[in-house]
C-alpha cells in the first residue's frame, strides 16, 4: 500500500510538472501574441476590413510552429503540427507542384482579390459612371449656352474633299468598335449592378454571354483601325506654332472670327493623340486580359518606377514587384476600365461636336465633302492649300491653244 | 456614309475572323490551360455522366 501511496504521488507530480517543462521548452517557438491572430483579426477579416498580417507572413519559411516542441504522437505529423505548410499558402510563398498547366495554378490563395473587388463594385463604377454623367451633361449645359455652332458664310454648295474614303473607312472603323467596346464592356461592368435587378440572372447571364463574345472579338477590328489611323494621320497631328494661337483664342468657340488652322486644329490633334495615348493603352491591358498571366504589365511597370524614384516623388512606399498571376489580371482591369472612362468621356465631347454641335462637320466624315465656307472658316490654312492646287490642277489641265 | 457602313461591316467581319482564326490555331483558353489529357468541353463518349 505504501509503495503504491509512493507510486502514485510520483505520478501525479511528474503530471503536474512535464506539462509546465514542455510550456518552457516550447516558449521560443510559439509565436508572439502580436503574430498570433485574435479574434478581433478574425471578426475584421469576416467584415472584409483590412488586418495586417505582415508579421505572420514574415514567419513563413521558419518552421515557428506552437506544437513543434511538444513531441505530441497524437497529430497527423507526429509531434510536427503542419501549420508552416498553411502559412506558406496563405501567403503564397509555397513551393507548390501541379500538373495543370495554367500559370496560376501555383497560387492556392492570394490576397488582393476582395480589395480588387471592392474597389470595381464600388469607387470604379461610382466614379466612372459619374464622368460619363457628367460629361453628358456638361455638352447639354454647352449646347444650351452656346448653341450649334453654325457656318458664318454664304453657303454656296461648291464643296472639296476633306477626307478620303480610307480616311473615312478607318475612322468608322475605329468608331464603330470603339462604340460597341464601350456598351459591352459598360453591361459587363456594371451589369450585375443595375441590369440584374432589371431584368433578372437569366435575361442577364445571355446578355454577358453575348457582351463578353463582342467585347473580347470586336477588339482586334478596334486595335487594327488604330493602326491605320495613326499611319494616315499622325503628319497631320504633330504640334505647331498653328497650335498655339488656337489654344490662346479657346478656338474661337466664345469668340467672333475662327483661328487660322491646317488640316486639323489644336482640339482635334487633343482628341488623335488621346486616341492613340489611350487607345494603345486599353490595347495593352486588353490584350493581357485576352491572354490571360501570358502577359504581365504591371510588376516590370512598377520595378521601372521604384528605379526612377516615383512613389516616392508623391511620399509612397516603393511599389510591390512581386505579384501574384491574379494580381497582374486584376491591376490589368482596372487600369483597362479606368484609361476607357477617360476615353469615353473624350469621345463624348468629339461625338457632339462632330454631329448636333457644329454645323457642317458631320460631312467631312459622312460623304467626306465639305462647304468651301466651313473649311475656310475651321481650316482657313488646309483650305487655301486645296482650293490653290484645285487651282492649279485646273490650269495645268487646260489644253493649249 | 456607303464608307461609314463599309467600316461597321468591316469591324464586325474581323471580330468572327478573330474569333474562328483564335480557335483554329489553339489560341482558346480551353487549349491554353488544359493538357491534351483533359477533355474540356466535349460532349464525351456516350453513357458517360451528364449532370
Amino acid at each position: 500500500m505504501k509503495t503504491f501511496l509512493h507510486l502514485f504521488v510520483v505520478v501525479f507530480a511528474l503530471s503536474l510538472g512535464l506539462p509546465a517543462a514542455a510550456q518552457e521548452a516550447g516558449t521560443d517557438t510559439v509565436p508572439a501574441a502580436s503574430v498570433t491572430p485574435t479574434l478581433e483579426d478574425i471578426l475584421r477579416r469576416q467584415e472584409g476590413l483590412k488586418v495586417d498580417d505582415s508579421a505572420r507572413a514574415e514567419l513563413t519559411g521558419q518552421k515557428v510552429d506552437p506544437s513543434a516542441a511538444s513531441e505530441s504522437p497524437l497529430g497527423t505529423l507526429g509531434g510536427a503540427s503542419d501549420s508552416d505548410l498553411w502559412r506558406a499558402l496563405r501567403f503564397d510563398d509555397g513551393d507548390i507542384t501541379t500538373q495543370s498547366r495554367s500559370p496560376a495554378a501555383g497560387v492556392l490563395v492570394q490576397d488582393s482579390g476582395m480589395a480588387w473587388l471592392q474597389f470595381r463594385q464600388g469607387p470604379l463604377i461610382k466614379y466612372g459612371g459619374y464622368l460619363l454623367l457628367g460629361t453628358i451633361a456638361l455638352l447639354a449645359v454647352f449646347f444650351l449656352i452656346r448653341g450649334r455652332i453654325r457656318i458664318d458664310g454664304p453657303i454656296t454648295g461648291q464643296k472639296i474633299l476633306r477626307f478620303t474614303n480610307w480616311e473615312r473607312f478607318g475612322h468608322w472603323m475605329l468608331a464603330g468598335s470603339f462604340i460597341v467596346l464601350g456598351i459591352t464592356g459598360l453591361i459587363s461592368l456594371m451589369g450585375r449592378k443595375f441590369l440584374i435587378p432589371a431584368f433578372g440572372h437569366e435575361a442577364f447571364s445571355t446578355i454577358a454571354i453575348a457582351s463578353k463574345w463582342v467585347h473580347n472579338n470586336i477588339s482586334w477590328a478596334f486595335m487594327i483601325a488604330l493602326v491605320m489611323i495613326f499611319v494616315m494621320w499622325v503628319v497631320h497631328n504633330l504640334p505647331d506654332r498653328t497650335d498655339l494661337n488656337w489654344i490662346l483664342k479657346g478656338g474661337g468657340i466664345f469668340s467672333k472670327g475662327h483661328p487660322p488652322a491646317k488640316k486639323f486644329n489644336a482640339g482635334q490633334k487633343l482628341i488623335f493623340w488621346s486616341v492613340i495615348v489611350f487607345g494603345v493603352s486599353i490595347s495593352v491591358s486588353g490584350l493581357s486580359l485576352l491572354f490571360p498571366f501570358e502577359i504581365n504589365l504591371f510588376a516590370p511597370t512598377f520595378a521601372k518606377l521604384n528605379a526612377l524614384g516615383v512613389p516616392g516623388w508623391f511620399g509612397m512606399a516603393p511599389l510591390p514587384t512581386d505579384l501574384a498571376p491574379h494580381q497582374e489580371m486584376q491591376l490589368s482591369q482596372l487600369w483597362h476600365a479606368i484609361v476607357s472612362f477617360g476615353l469615353m468621356a473624350i469621345i463624348l465631347a468629339h461625338i457632339y461636336i462632330g454631329s448636333i454641335g457644329m454645323e457642317g462637320a458631320f460631312d467631312a466624315m459622312g460623304d467626306g465633302e465639305v462647304e468651301v465656307a466651313w473649311a475656310k472658316e475651321h481650316h482657313s490654312i488646309w483650305a487655301d492649300e486645296v482650293l490653290s492646287e484645285k487651282a492649279q490642277g485646273k490650269e495645268s489641265a487646260t489644253p493649249a491653244e | 456614309m456607303k464608307v461609314m457602313f463599309t467600316g461597321f461591316a468591316a469591324a464586325i467581319l474581323i471580330a468572327v475572323g478573330a474569333y474562328y482564326g483564335l480557335h483554329a490555331i489553339g489560341f482558346s483558353s480551353a487549349d491554353t490551360t488544359a493538357s491534351p489529357s483533359v477533355r474540356v468541353g466535349g460532349a464525351g463518349p456516350e453513357g458517360s455522366y451528364r449532370p
